[in-house]
């Protein structure tokens, strides 16, 4: 008993002297997500897996992986940080592969293992510079003295990071792995883009203090952000198997993540990231619903009212969204002011309400009339303005003692990225279709490219049936 | 030098086209050409209406062990267990030892066994028997794959994966129903058009400037192109068919969905988008040529000319030798000759050193026929084994029956179907579905009610609009085009109620619709996916850690949303035009068929006599009669449709149930019926009702009970019913169970089975089964289907047949023409020969046949599976449908027996008029028992005309 309380103090003297962790409201906050995603994916899991022949390594594994994750999510200490990094990616690669002897699985976990291996080599020299110029590897005296370094190799150090930030969150150009992990279960799908896709948000995020020594770090993540959010988004639309729609999705989101952070607007980044987490879960543990939902769009209405054009019903809403965005400036306590940076996430939620009022005109006039269904849209529009806005204000409160915005004041290629946001949203009320609008010489051209980037890598498609294999086979001659 | 000179490329290809106008290939030839290649191909029907098909369809009219040779050269697949399996069920004792010799010594017989060899007089019998039960020697190979496309995967280096890659990407994107927001261009011009458009900008075949040319060369006509492109390949015309055949099996799934929505799906979308075989080859064989082309010019292979590329292509692809299956057979242990030496001579004590590569091979030949049939035996003889305890207890409770009819003088009736004495309390008719098989034991075990087996449809070949459906839905089987529609109406009870039902639909399709939009939107996905995180965590937690709290939330739905009954409106509306009448393009519409819904009066006589004389129910009516379609409820499974009614199109089977139930309800009915023969007495009561095979629970619909006699019969029924949930669900838990629980000491499962005692436990397990969204086998569905007995219930009564058979009602005595056997023959059987077949190869060779671990199913199009990332379209039954773990079977792999209570004569006219019938009896695919009544022999049928006797009693007559 002595010898282990002696154990336990030696071993409290190493992690808290040597400062090893750090428990903040950010890792506390990254923690939880990760404990509710992980119970929900075991609890999932057994019933799910039952039967599999890797049923217990899979559990094994899975352990391992969300212990490791909270580690990682709380360490101060660059080399052990790194290390679990590694180790998360190296549990994840072997989780995605599950079985080895279906050759295309594991060829996406080798995709994911290159791509993870940039990411981790860029950590490494990420380390290796900050060391050599901060002599520490607490991330916390290296975030402090990250001002004192030379501006050039300020630079280099944040590309490194960044770097690392877009392998993990599949970013493009390193979207690839992420599109041809689909060959592995679906709960570590769950896990996957609930978890570990959002490692690469909280690093920007851990190192915002450096990013903002930089005045160009910011904007640059804003555009790797909206890229992908804008060409993962057109994929969406043409992907047309359920996981296919929801990876597309996930960069898409983890893009727009990027945005945020690139707005300086960190505490909101943390709530998209962390509910977007809870959001993409559960749309891939329930993958298999495509065709109950189905059900509900062929409900039979036996009514069907006159409604109001595509146009009237967009101002209208338009209007709706800009009268409710103010409500949301109140509970949020956002303020709107064109010039700064936060400015852009109050269009995209301008465009969020104004679509769901748009929608609710739309959908709700089949059976009630017109100023009922505005009176309704408007309505719901402000209460989902209200509870978002304050649950916005309440992550900063929240996250306020270890995270802050830093907001600046915006270019004019902000307004041009959000601008075409803006264009083709608007554009897709009148025809959903968008490609249909484009002469056919465009529009094949575009449908063509779009078909093809959005494809898992050629080695991962299990062309030939026989290819397939969920057992193991031992004892045949020949095939 | 250039290989792809302009002047070749385009001049060949103009040559080929200038062949094709003189030389007059009709499109009669092309479609015959491509008919009898896709006789390959079964059909394979969407997920949003499953139905159970043979996969080896197209080859029913081969022997099965000539089909599974097939199947091994197109698809690579196996018709049989392992051997190792089929061993450990003999060493389970599932497969007797008695029926292994039987069916080798008919084999012995068979073969040419004696050989003289070195002087010596051997008797290869031994042999045999030893590799029969060596674990090293797993089956022999039925067939070397077809010598396309395999080679080509190994010739030129990965075509084959590159155009299966290019045309599983085209397939995902050109069917499509609905996942994508934004559609290929021009896939209304059909399947060859809107790749021909396209192909032009994608960037996967690298069209250069010279292969441009060339492909804008090619015919628009997909039957031309092919033609064109069949010679550009430098296929001999004699391979043609073979070609086209291999094509077609490279990716069997895509292929057989072709096939169903081409010929089968009468679903109006499919022909605005239309896709044919014929297409589908024109474009493959189009891009196989362009990564031909690439693959040599990558090479760097010489060519001078067209024509040389051509014979390249010939030489290098079609007719690359592979190695025979006798090449491969010799590099096996006994087939190589010094290993065959040694073991003939450690099995026969001599030696054999000395002998000849001719004697060898004289031994050969018979160990080649036997290898062929070994697993062929394994098959029958484990089929004999698990059959014997039934055929034993039918039979026993035949005799039985006779000597209750010899104690009882003067009744007749005791073989006919109602026994003399009127049941008391109700008639239960269920469909023929296996399911239905053990619910029936549980509900007689209250003997006044009785129970009959029918096909799930009730007789009525309708298409069906539920009330809050949009679109009617064919409620009967496959291969009846439904000509007559039936709509509802809210019941007259209800009718208050209606105007909330109406509300909340409409709200629960605006939340929806909203949802939907909102979630695939450039702008507002973002901010969606943000603000409802917090309900899709507090749901998910809710679903995954206590699923049985989804009770209450459907609970609160049901407040909100008040269930009311409907009723089918059947009669016809006032107008003059049938709808038989109309072309099948005019009645594509909702709105065109709801005008004319309702079945005239001489159809519902027609109908209602049919069924009820099918069924056998043509007196002695109980005062309550209950038609019991059925359906399953499951959460998040793709494959909810296959554990549906398959008599009713893979839909939930209660409306039939209900529409018939409310045709014989009407006085008029009776009274015409009552002219031809059925008296129904006025106080009986037919009832719709649906039975849940989930969770057993039975829904009676819209019934109005006249006297309070009735109210008193219906409560008693429902408090049977009850009882007979609660066992049946305590038996389906046990068999979730794995075998190996079952293993040993068996303390796992007697653990389970006490804990299972617990009635209120098990229910719960079912209903827990039937909501939770991580359960991969909510229920068995039809898995451990092994025969179909037609015939009356006495014979199959208090046999536990667990779940494996179904059951059809027929009284021989009341079809003196034949008629209605051969009615139930020539339909519901076919049918059941399709779930077994179905079952069958999904279980023998689930990857090929069936489609895979549901963990990594990818659903594509809003109609089938893929596996992972992209893939064949894995059709059949999931892993979990059939097995209990990833490498324990639950589905019994046995061909349907089918067991005909009837006089043989009878049975024999029949099959000798329909060819569908001796196709499958006599090619084995279904084995025939029959049980005469007038001679009490129970016989099987061997071969083509040859019959054998299994059991005849003649210490007991009939006189």
């Amino acid at each position: 008993m002595d010898k282990l309380w002696l154990l336990w103090s030696l071993m409290e003297e190493m992690l808290i002297s040597q400062n090893l962790f750090r428990i903040d409201s950010l890792s506390l906050l990254m923690s939880s997500l990760v404990i509710i995603v992980g119970l929900v994916v075991t609890a999932y899991s057994v019933k799910y897996m039952r039967g599999d022949t890797e049923y217990k390594g899979f559990f094994i594994r899975l352990i391992i992986l969300i212990t490791s994750l909270i580690c990682m999510f709380n360490v101060d200490n660059l080399l052990l940080f790194a290390a679990l990094w590694a180790f998360s990616n190296l549990v994840l690669v072997m989780m995605i592969v599950h079985k080895a002897f279906w050759k295309q699985a594991l060829e996406s976990g080798m995709v994911a293992a290159r791509n993870f291996s940039v990411g981790i080599i860029s950590l490494l020299l990420f380390i290796g510079l900050s060391f050599s110029l901060t002599k520490t590897f607490s991330i916390s005296e290296t975030l402090v003295s990250f001002t004192n370094i030379d501006p050039l190799f300020q630079c280099v150090l944040l590309v490194l990071l960044i770097i690392t930030a877009m392998t993990q969150s599949a970013q493009l150009p390193f979207h690839g792995w992420l599109m041809s992990s689909i060959n592995t279960p679906t709960p570590v799908s769950a896990l996957m883009h609930a978890g570990l896709v959002n490692g690469g948000g909280y690093l920007l995020v851990k190192f915002a203090m450096a990013l903002g020594a930089q005045s160009a770090s910011l904007p640059l993540i804003f555009i790797i952000g909206s890229v992908s959010a804008f060409t993962a988004m057109l994929w969406l639309f043409v992907k047309s198997s359920v996981k296919g729609v929801l990876v597309s999705s996930t960069i898409s989101q983890m893009g727009f993540m990027f945005m945020q952070i690139g707005l300086g607007l960190y505490p909101a980044a943390i709530s998209h990231l962390c509910m977007h987490g809870f959001f993409k879960a559960f749309h891939f543990l329930s993958a298999g619903s495509a065709f109950s939902e189905l059900k509900i769009l062929k409900l039979a209405l036996n009514k069907d009212m006159k409604q109001v054009s595509v146009k009237v019903n967009f101002l209208m809403s338009l209007i709706m969204g800009i009268i409710t965005l103010f409500i949301f400036s109140q509970a949020s306590h956002i303020s709107i002011n064109l010039e700064d940076s936060s400015f852009i996430l109050m269009i995209f939620i301008a465009m969020a309400l104004a679509e769901l009022s748009f929608n609710i005109i739309k959908e709700a006039q089949k059976t009630i009339n017109l100023y009922l269904t505005s009176f309704l849209a408007l309505l719901s529009s402000s209460i989902v303005a209200i509870i978002y806005g304050s649950f916005l204000h309440f992550f900063e409160q929240l996250l306020a003692s270890s995270l802050i915005s830093a907001t600046y004041k915006l270019t004019a290629l902000h307004y041009l990225v959000s601008s075409v946001f803006i264009m083709l949203w608007a554009l897709m009320h009148f025809k959903k279709d968008l490609l249909a609008l484009l002469p056919m010489n465009l529009r094949l051209p575009l449908y063509a490219f779009l078909m093809n980037s959005s494809r898992a890598k050629a080695s991962t498609y299990t062309s030939v049936r026989g290819d397939y294999a969920y057992l193991k086979e031992t004892n045949h001659l020949y095939h | 030098m250039d290989i792809f000179s302009e002047y070749n490329l385009s001049n060949k290809l103009k040559t080929v086209v200038d062949n094709f106008e003189s030389e007059k290939f009709n499109s009669a030839m092309v479609q015959a050409l491509i008919s009898n290649a896709s006789e390959i191909i079964a059909p394979y029907w969407s997920l949003k209406t499953f139905i159970a098909v043979n996969p080896l369809k197209g080859f029913e009219d081969k022997h099965f062990l000539e089909a599974a040779k097939q199947a091994k050269k197109y698809f690579s697949a196996n018709c049989f267990l392992k051997k190792s399996q089929y061993l450990e069920l003999y060493d389970r004792e599932e497969i007797s030892l008695a029926a292994l010799n039987e069916y080798f010594e008919k084999m012995v017989e068979d073969i040419q066994l004696d050989i003289r060899v070195l002087d010596k007089e051997i008797n290869l019998k031994k042999l045999f028997w030893e590799i029969f039960f060596s674990r090293e020697l797993e089956f022999k190979n039925l067939a070397s794959p077809s010598a396309y496309p395999h080679s080509r995967r190994v010739e030129s280096g990965d075509l084959l994966d590159k155009v299966n890659n290019y045309m599983i990407k085209f397939f995902n994107h050109f069917f499509d129903e609905g996942i994508a927001v934004w559609q290929m261009p021009n896939r209304e011009k059909g399947f060859y058009a809107a790749w021909k458009a396209l192909a032009l900008y994608d960037s996967d075949l690298k069209l250069d400037k010279h292969l441009h040319e060339w492909f804008s060369q090619l015919p628009d006509c997909p039957e031309r192109a092919l033609i064109v492109l069949l010679d550009s390949l430098g296929v001999k015309r004699e391979d043609w068919e073979e070609y086209l055949k291999a094509s077609l099996a490279a990716l069997p799934g895509w292929t057989s969905f072709i096939k169903w929505r081409h010929l089968y799906a009468h679903i109006p979308e499919y022909k605005n988008y239309p896709a044919s075989k014929l297409e589908y080859l024109a474009v493959r064989l189009c891009v196989e040529a362009i990564f031909l082309f690439d693959y040599f010019r990558v090479n760097n292979i010489q060519l001078t000319c067209f024509e040389e590329l051509e014979r390249l292509l010939a030489k290098q692809v079609l007719t690359k030798k592979f190695k025979s299956v006798e090449e491969l057979e010799r590099e096996r242990y006994l087939f190589a000759d010094e290993k065959l030496k040694l073991t003939l001579s450690n099995l026969y004590y001599a030696d054999f050193s000395a002998l000849t590569s001719e004697e060898l091979t004289l031994i050969r030949t018979p160990l080649n026929l036997f290898l062929e049939r070994e697993a062929m035996i394994w098959l029958s003889a484990w089929e004999d084994s698990f059959q014997k305890p039934i055929l034993d207890g039918i039979y026993r409770n035949h005799r039985k029956s006779l000597v209750d009819a010899k104690s009882i003088p003067n009744n007749f009736s005791a073989f006919s179907l109602n026994s003399s004495e009127p049941k008391q309390l109700a008639q239960m008719v269920f469909c023929i579905d296996v399911r239905s098989e053990g619910i029936r034991r549980c509900i007689e075990a209250d003997s006044r009610i009785e129970t009959l087996g029918f096909a799930g449809f009730f007789g009525l070949p309708i298409s069906y609009k539920e009330y809050d459906s949009a679109e009617f839905k064919d409620a009967c089987p496959v291969l009846i085009k439904p000509k007559h529609f039936i709509d509802e109406q809210v019941h007259s009870s209800c009718s208050h109620k209606a105007e909330q039902h109406e509300y909340s639909n409409s709200l629960l399709k605006m939340i929806f619709n909203v949802y939907k939009a909102l979630k695939a939107n450039i702008a507002s996905a973002f901010i969606f996916a943000e603000a409802s995180g917090p309900l899709y965590m507090l749901s998910m937690m809710i679903r995954t850690l206590t699923p049985s709290l989804n009770a209450v939330l459907s609970r609160i739905s049901a407040a909100i949303k008040p269930k009311i009954s409907f009723e089918p409106m059947l009669d016809v509306k006032d107008t003059v035009i049938n709808a038989a009448s109309i072309p099948d393009e005019d009645l594509s519409s909702t709105e065109v068929k709801r005008m004319f819904t309702g079945l005239a009066k001489k159809e519902q006589l027609l109908f209602s006599e049919m069924a009820l004389r099918l069924m056998g129910l043509t007196q002695n009516f109980a005062p309550l009669v209950v038609f019991s379609g059925h359906g399953s409820t499951t959460e998040n499974n793709p494959y909810a449709s296959a554990l549906d009614c398959g008599a009713c199109a893979g839909n939930h089977g209660g409306v039939n149930a209900k529409a018939l139930a409310k045709i014989l309800n009407k006085q008029e009915i009776r009274s015409e019926l009552a002219k031809r023969g059925i008296n129904i007495p006025d106080s009986t009561l037919f009832i719709g009702a649906e039975h849940n095979t989930t969770t057993d629970d039975f829904e009676f619909y819209d019934y109005e009970l006249k006297t309070s006699e009735q109210r008193k019969l219906l409560a008693d029924l429902q408090e049977s019913l009850v009882q007979a949930k609660k066992e049946n669900n305590a038996i389906r838990q046990l068999s979730f169970l794995s075998p190996r629980d079952f293993s040993d000491n068996g303390t796992a499962h007697k653990r389970a089975s006490s804990r299972l005692n617990a009635e209120i436990g098990v229910c719960e397990q079912s209903l827990r089964r039937s909501m939770d969204w991580s359960e991969v086998r909510p229920e068995w569905g039809l898995a451990g289907n092994t025969s179909f007995i037609i015939g009356p219930r006495h014979l199959s009564k208090g046999l536990d047949l667990s779940n494996r058979a179904f059951m059809h009602s027929y009284d021989w005595t009341q079809d003196s023409n034949g008629l209605l056997l051969e009615t139930i023959m020539t339909a519901p059987m076919v049918v059941t020969q399709w779930i077994n077949s179905q079952y069958y190869f999904s279980t023998v060779d689930n990857v090929n046949f069936g489609s895979g671990s549901k963990i990594t199913h990818n659903i594509v199009g809003n109609f089938g599976v893929m596996q992972g990332n992209a893939s064949d379209l894995y059709t059949g039954l999931a892993l979990q449908s059939v097995m209990s773990a990833d490498d324990e079977l639950y589905h019994r792999p046995l061909r349907l027996r089918v067991f005909i209570f009837s006089p043989i004569e009878r049975v024999k006219k029949i099959i000798s008029k329909n060819t569908i019938l001796q196709n499958l009896f006599y090619n084995e695919w279904i084995r025939l028992v029959v049980l005469d009544p007038n001679t009490n022999e129970l016989s099987s049928l061997i071969s083509q005309d040859h019959w054998k006797i299994l059991k005849s009693d003649n210490t007991i007559g009939v006189e």
